[in-house]
Parts: C-alpha cells; sequence; structure tokens
C-alpha cells in the first residue's frame, strides 16, 4: 500500500507532466522564436491561464519549505498551515451536493423565510470555508515569496481578494481541477503533524474563555501587524501584457 | 458556468428563456437567494441543461451579470 508521501509525490509528478508540456509550447516556443520581451511575458500570462494559475513545481518547492523549514523553525506556523489545509476538505464538502441540498429545500415545505433562513446558513458555511482556501492559497504565496520561490498560486503578484467575486471564482476554479492533490496534501500534513507531535493550535481555543479569547486575538493582531510593518513590500508585477481571448465576445 | 453552454443559451433563445435571468441582473432591488436559485433552477428545466451548474448565491450573481452582459453583446453584433 503506497504510503501518502508515495501518493502525493506521484500526484505532482503527473501534474507536472502536464505543466512542462504546456511550458514547452507556449513559453518555450516563444523563447525559440525570438520573440519580444512583450511577447514572451504575454506567452507567459496565457501560459497562466492554461494552467489554471496553479504551479504544481512552485508548489511541490513550497511545500518542501514548509515540511523542512517552518516545521523545524517555527511550530507553530506549521500547526497554523496545517489546520488552514483543512479548509480544503471543509470546502469540498459544503460545494458538494449543495445543489441537490438546495433543490431538496426548495421543493420542502416551509415558508419562504424559513427557507431564506436555511438558504443563508448554507452559504455562510460555504462562505467561510471558501475564505479559509483563499486565506491558505495566500499563505502559501507568501511563504513561496519569503524564500524567493515561484509564486504556487499565481494572481499577477496580488493576494487573492476574498470580496473579490472574480478571485474567489479563480481559487474555487484551482481547488476544483486539483482536489485529488490538494486533498491528498492535506491527508498528509496532518498525518505529519500528528506525528511529530505537534498540537492542533485551534485545540487550545476552544478550550478559552472570552477573557483569554480577547487577549489571545488581541495578541495575535499585534504579532502580525509588527510582522506586516518590519515585511519587505512584495514587488509590483512590472509587465501586464493583455491577452487576446478566442471568444471574448463571451468571454468569463 | 461553461462559455459553450452560455453561447448556445444566448444565441439560441428565442423564447425569452433569459428574460427572467437578465430583469434579475438589472433590478435595482436585490432577489434573495431563494428568488435567484427558483430562476436558475426553472431557467435550467427551460433551456434542457445545466447553464446555471452551480446555485452558490454569489456565484449566482455573477453569473446573471455574465448572462446579461451577454445577452446585451449578442443583440448588438445581430444588429
Amino acid at each position: 500500500m503506497a504510503t501518502l508521501m508515495a501518493l502525493v509525490d506521484a500526484q505532482i509528478k503527473n501534474t507536472a507532466t502536464d505543466q512542462n508540456r504546456i511550458y514547452e509550447n507556449i513559453v518555450g516556443k516563444a523563447i525559440d522564436e525570438n520573440q519580444t520581451p512583450d511577447e514572451i511575458a504575454a506567452a507567459y500570462q496565457k501560459y497562466h491561464q492554461q494552467i489554471n494559475h496553479f504551479d504544481v513545481n512552485a508548489f511541490h518547492k513550497t511545500l518542501s519549505v514548509m515540511q523542512h523549514d517552518v516545521k523545524q523553525n517555527d511550530p507553530e506556523r506549521y500547526a497554523t498551515f496545517v489546520a488552514n489545509f483543512k479548509s480544503i476538505p471543509d470546502y469540498i464538502t459544503e460545494r458538494n451536493n449543495f445543489n441537490d441540498k438546495r433543490k431538496e429545500l426548495l421543493n420542502g415545505n416551509g415558508s419562504n423565510s424559513d427557507k431564506q433562513a436555511i438558504f443563508d446558513a448554507l452559504d455562510r458555511r460555504r462562505t467561510r470555508a471558501h475564505n479559509g482556501v483563499i486565506g491558505l492559497f495566500n499563505q502559501m504565496n507568501e511563504l513561496a515569496k519569503e524564500h524567493n520561490l515561484p509564486e504556487p498560486y499565481p494572481n499577477d503578484g496580488e493576494p487573492y481578494n476574498k470580496n473579490d467575486p472574480k478571485d474567489r471564482e479563480k481559487v474555487a476554479g484551482i481547488l476544483e481541477k486539483h482536489e485529488p492533490l490538494l486533498d491528498t496534501v492535506n491527508n498528509f500534513v496532518l498525518s505529519a503533524r500528528i506525528s511529530a507531535g505537534f498540537a492542533d493550535p485551534t485545540d487550545n481555543l476552544k478550550k478559552m474563555n472570552l477573557i483569554e479569547l480577547y487577549h489571545y486575538a488581541k495578541n495575535y493582531a499585534e504579532k502580525h501587524k509588527t510582522k506586516d510593518r518590519n515585511a519587505q513590500p512584495a514587488p509590483k508585477a512590472q509587465i501586464k501584457p493583455t491577452v487576446k481571448n478566442d471568444s471574448q465576445d463571451f468571454e468569463l | 458556468m461553461q462559455a459553450s453552454l452560455l453561447e448556445k443559451a444566448v444565441t439560441q433563445d428565442t423564447n425569452g428563456t433569459l428574460h427572467q435571468v437578465v430583469s434579475a441582473a438589472y433590478d435595482l432591488k436585490a432577489k434573495s437567494s431563494v428568488e435567484l436559485t427558483k430562476i436558475a433552477i426553472d431557467t435550467n428545466k427551460a433551456l434542457g441543461f445545466d447553464l446555471f451548474d452551480d446555485l452558490y448565491y454569489p456565484r449566482l450573481v455573477l453569473d446573471f451579470s455574465r448572462v446579461a452582459r451577454a445577452v446585451a453583446i449578442n443583440a448588438l453584433h445581430s444588429n
């Protein structure tokens, strides 16, 4: 029986083979044909669209950094990463059967206001899980930037904005396309955390009373405000070429 | 929402099937998630395929605005 690590490696290898082929066909071809820097940048943009904003090679490198550097040097941050990976199966659970639940509720008994309340609750749960995934993707990108690696979830150098419907859609699309890999990685990092004996950071939160939670939240906000002030600003994307879509009229 | 299904729905709709969707998109009063879901399900049934494949409210809002934009673009091109 394959170990989780072997399964992750195999899935990454399969995805990397496809990605490298796309890179050769688009960016490699542009470089070989001695195109202008703007055309090469446009080809790179097209490559990112073709790989649906998920760079599996960068993801592999970032995951290695997380599993080695972060785990050794900052166990609390590592445990937080692992806890955030849990948002992947949570989102998958909320998303699957969502449409069937909706139809069932719509056809069921109850007033419109009752149905609306249940719809809102379903939407809130899914939104919370979706926000968790967006947060995880941004954290992975941040970790990659700190170690001078390419971003695993490139978004023109900007973090994904949970208030932007198009960014939310991009994140949902990435997760849908790479669900098996990301779900396996979640199981892998969870088992690695348990083997290393690190506690789930949310376990302590569940035991705290209101005042302790308030002080924890205050200290957490202060710690991250200081960290942000000390952080180097991310380099802005220099070139933003436009890429003409084939079906521009009905582009999504 | 798939781009091919959107194109099919917009270019082949001659019965005003998308009228409810366009009205909802341009309505100044935001429709509730129950109302939008009902319109999406009814539209899918009338079209014969799942144009709206995700009934999550924020996604429906985005997809309804896409349909309205596509209908407007199609109307311009067909004149």
